[in-house]
């Protein structure tokens, strides 16, 4: 290397060790008062270029010494970038008007021929298919497995998704969404594809007479599947039909249920519309989102059609589907769960056949007949449940406020687990446990008011913090 | 010259500006939402008492201050605060997807893949949006109260997402790497620090005299150097990761790093050949020569405790309030 490299490679040395050191000099001068930090609107706007020069100037000075809301920064920007999933959901029609490649044509290779009867045996599977595929869309559209027919189990209070599940409308559309109410319906209705129009074969009627009212229950084997137990959840109303099928499809990926996209062949229509209907039942449960009711109002646990989820409680509206739009018992029920002054936690096992209650000062009850009748159990707690999961006819955990833990492996007697040491504060007090989910006896997630959450895989022996 | 007049109070903010109230009513869309128009002049007067609150602004200042916000955000905002229950349900309708969306890119950004730990941390927005946590003179005091028009609702929610993920990691005590790939830029790793030179009696003198330069030098950079500086070699953020921070090119962040570095070492460089004045409680210092000045910048090179947090603070404070 001649002396002229030298001497660059030099000054870049130094240039990076001097650079260096003022970072980390600039590190040690971190405030550690964080109301020194501006708050979210100063950093939302900083972030849209939207403050005045100087006051973008004075911020910068302290965000060079304040490694907090250097990270705020970043988090925020990374929060922009739409996950790749949503980026691919395709809004009907805008995925073929959108595409500026060329289509590349593909030297077609050597045909087979096609034997004698493979069109036709084609055709003959395709057409029921098609057919309960027409079926299963119209089924939807009229009859949402959502819509509880038992009033039993129509605890759910899931406030639902919204009707549009698309992209976060920008500013032009915003304008255009609400300017009526008939746009909106409009734009409800034409997002769903159009129903092939294909016979209904007479097995597929068949099937059909023979759907259970209300949604079943999950089969045994999903109860691995970890339980988890809203907050504060709103009974979900009268959802439009149209956002259905787009509701089912996103909650089935949430669900992590294998689709029942690809048309099921004939003799097996009826098992495939059964199992249908159980992933649209806990889809469509699940389409619910989850709200949280922290402070002075207890969380409410509702029922969800899935193994070990808890129903709703009183004192929320237990109304069915009256055609009201579902914000606004959404809202309704926020207002409702404000004003409470304490509430009940239902929990529901996978079989729908057991219901235990726990409420205030610690009381535990249990029912065998889907609620009509409740049998005091002994508690292990004087402290109010906030929340509960079951996953079995025997196994369920309660959690509540100040710490308490209680799981039952039996279905009738009730222990106290501790709850981690870690949690405590430093008076000693614990948490409000505002959350649980059950994976089985041993494996539970539980959560406090303040979003911290442990885990143990022990029954409770250990925990570890997540 | 006449001092310009100070900030309105709420009852002749109401009065003096009906006009431009009434028209930025309109323009917010403030009665889709059966929007009190008085409580849309409350939302403005808290916007602008924000952005001016111990200072002085003119009637034209106010009038563009006003129209630069987002009406239509801030008439939302303002609408699910009164509880008016339609504004509730576009909200939700509106938002939800998007919060999700990103709670779930947050924690993709801090290596995790949770969805339910995303819809957790989205959801648990709803909550003090819609003030179920009273205050104790019994009102439900609503985290829209906090929003003022100057960036969308949207941002404004992601950066409240961002601030509550970005606490919790530090109250849980865990440090998560932001570090991507990186993208082709310079090697920020070092060679090893040169093994100290022995029995140079003036090492510590020639330290000390590059702390002071580099103290005089970091107060010339302006804050966007200095916080450059900081992500790229304290958060060890990518040149890409800064861009997307700062909503530049990389391009632009990598010239501004290799100007900074630059003149830095120049600015350190000159300090040490011109030598410092006296200040405080230090005397004057005579500049050192070329060949010194080589060997201080030698020194630079080797492990070296440079602490700026005594006299730094001072002069960028100053710097600061200058800058204002």
């Amino acid at each position: 290397m001649d002396s002229q490299g030298k001497n660059k490679l030099t000054d870049r040395l130094r240039e990076e060790a001097l650079a260096r050191r003022m970072g980390e000099a600039l590190d040690r001068l971190s405030p550690g008062d964080t109301r020194e930090c501006p708050d979210a609107e100063i950093v939302a706007a900083y972030h849209e270029r939207a403050l005045d020069p100087p006051e973008s100037t004075q911020w910068e000075t302290h965000f060079a010494r304040c490694s907090r809301c250097r990270k705020i920064l970043t988090v925020l920007a990374a929060s922009v970038e739409t996950p790749l999933a949503e980026n691919e959901i395709a809004r009907p029609g805008e995925l073929v008007g959108s595409s500026t490649r060329p289509v590349q044509v593909v030297p077609s290779q050597k045909i087979k021929p096609i034997r004698p009867g493979t069109w036709d045996w084609r055709v003959r599977w395709l057409a029921p298919a098609l057919g309960v595929a027409a079926v299963l869309a119209m089924w939807f559209a009229v009859r949402p497995p959502w819509r509880a027919r038992n009033p039993e189990s129509s605890g759910t209070l899931i406030a639902q998704a919204p009707k549009n599940e698309a992209l976060p409308p920008t500013e032009s559309r915003s304008l255009d969404r609400f300017s009526t109410a008939e746009s909106k319906k409009k734009e409800a209705e034409s997002a769903v594809p159009a129903p092939v129009a294909a016979p209904v074969p007479a097995q597929v009627r068949s099937a059909l007479k023979t759907l259970p009212a209300s949604p079943a229950s999950p089969p045994a084997e999903q109860n691995e599947v970890p339980s988890s137990n809203a907050i504060a959840e709103v009974r979900p109303g009268a959802r439009s039909a149209d956002s259905a099928a787009r509701d089912e499809k996103q909650n089935r990926s949430e669900l992590d249920v294998a689709p029942a996209a690809a048309p099921p062949p004939a003799p097996q229509a009826q098992a495939r519309i059964a199992s249908g209907t159980r992933e649209a039942a806990g889809a469509a449960s699940s389409t619910a989102q989850t709200v949280t009711v922290a402070g002075e109002a207890p969380p409410i646990s509702t029922a969800q059609h899935k193994p070990g989820d808890s129903i709703a409680p009183q004192g929320v509206s237990n109304e069915p589907a009256n055609g009201q739009p579902l914000e606004a018992r959404t809202y309704r029920a926020l207002a409702k769960a404000a004003a409470a002054p304490g509430s009940i936690v239902f929990v529901k096992n996978p079989s729908g056949t057991l219901l235990w209650r726990a409420g205030s000062k610690g009381s535990i009850e249990r029912s065998g007949d889907g609620g009509v009748t409740w049998i005091e159990q002994e508690s292990p707690s004087q402290d109010d449940w906030l929340a509960g999961a079951s996953v079995s006819e025997t196994v369920c955990w309660l959690v509540g406020r100040n710490g308490a833990i209680a799981r039952t492996t039996d279905g009738l007697r009730w222990e106290k687990i501790a709850p981690p040491s870690s949690s405590a504060n430093g008076r000693g007090n614990f948490p409000d446990w505002t959350g649980v989910t059950a994976r089985n006896a041993e494996t539970v997630t539980i959560t406090a008011g303040d979003r911290r959450r442990y885990a143990t895989q022990d029954g409770g022996k250990t925990w570890q913090a997540q | 010259m006449a001092q310009d007049p100070i900030l309105p109070t709420r009852h002749v903010f109401a009065t003096q500006y009906a006009q431009i109230i009434s028209m930025l009513y309109a323009e917010a869309k403030g009665p889709r939402w059966e929007l009190p128009v008085d409580a849309f002049a409350e939302s403005l007067f808290r916007s602008l008492e924000k952005r001016f609150c111990n200072l002085h602004a003119t009637p034209l200042e106010i009038e563009s201050y006003l129209k630069s916000l987002h009406l239509e955000d801030l008439a939302l905002a303002a609408a699910c605060n009164q509880g008016i229950e339609t504004a509730w349900e576009f909200f939700i309708g509106t938002f939800r997807q998007e919060l999700r969306h990103a709670s779930r890119a947050i924690l993709r950004a801090s290596g995790s893949s949770d969805d339910v730990r995303a819809e957790e941390l989205a959801d648990s927005l709803y909550a003090d949006l819609y003030g179920i946590r009273a205050t104790p003179d019994g009102q439900r005091k609503s985290l829209f109260n906090y929003f003022h028009g100057r960036s969308k609702l949207s941002t404004w929610l992601r950066a409240v997402l961002a601030q509550r993920h970005v606490d919790l990691l530090r109250a849980g005590g865990k440090t998560t790497s932001l570090d991507g790939e990186r993208d082709g830029d310079a090697p920020r790793e070092m060679a090893a620090p040169a093994e100290p030179t022995l029995a140079d009696p003036n090492r510590a003198k020639y330290l000390a005299r590059l702390d002071r330069s580099l103290t005089f030098a970091l107060a010339e950079l302006s804050p966007r150097e200095r916080l450059i500086l900081a992500c790229y070699y304290v958060d060890r953020l990518t040149l890409a990761e800064i861009g997307r921070m700062l909503r530049e090119h990389e391009s632009t962040v990598s010239r501004q790093l290799e100007r900074t570095r630059r003149a830095l070492r120049e600015n350190v460089t000159q300090g040490l050949l011109s030598g410092t004045p006296a200040r405080d409680d230090c005397p004057a210092e005579p500049g050192l020569d070329a060949a010194q000045v080589a060997l201080a910048l030698e020194y630079a090179l080797e492990e070296w405790p440079f602490d700026l947090s005594r006299s730094l603070s001072t002069d960028l404070a100053d710097k600061g309030a200058a800058e204002k």
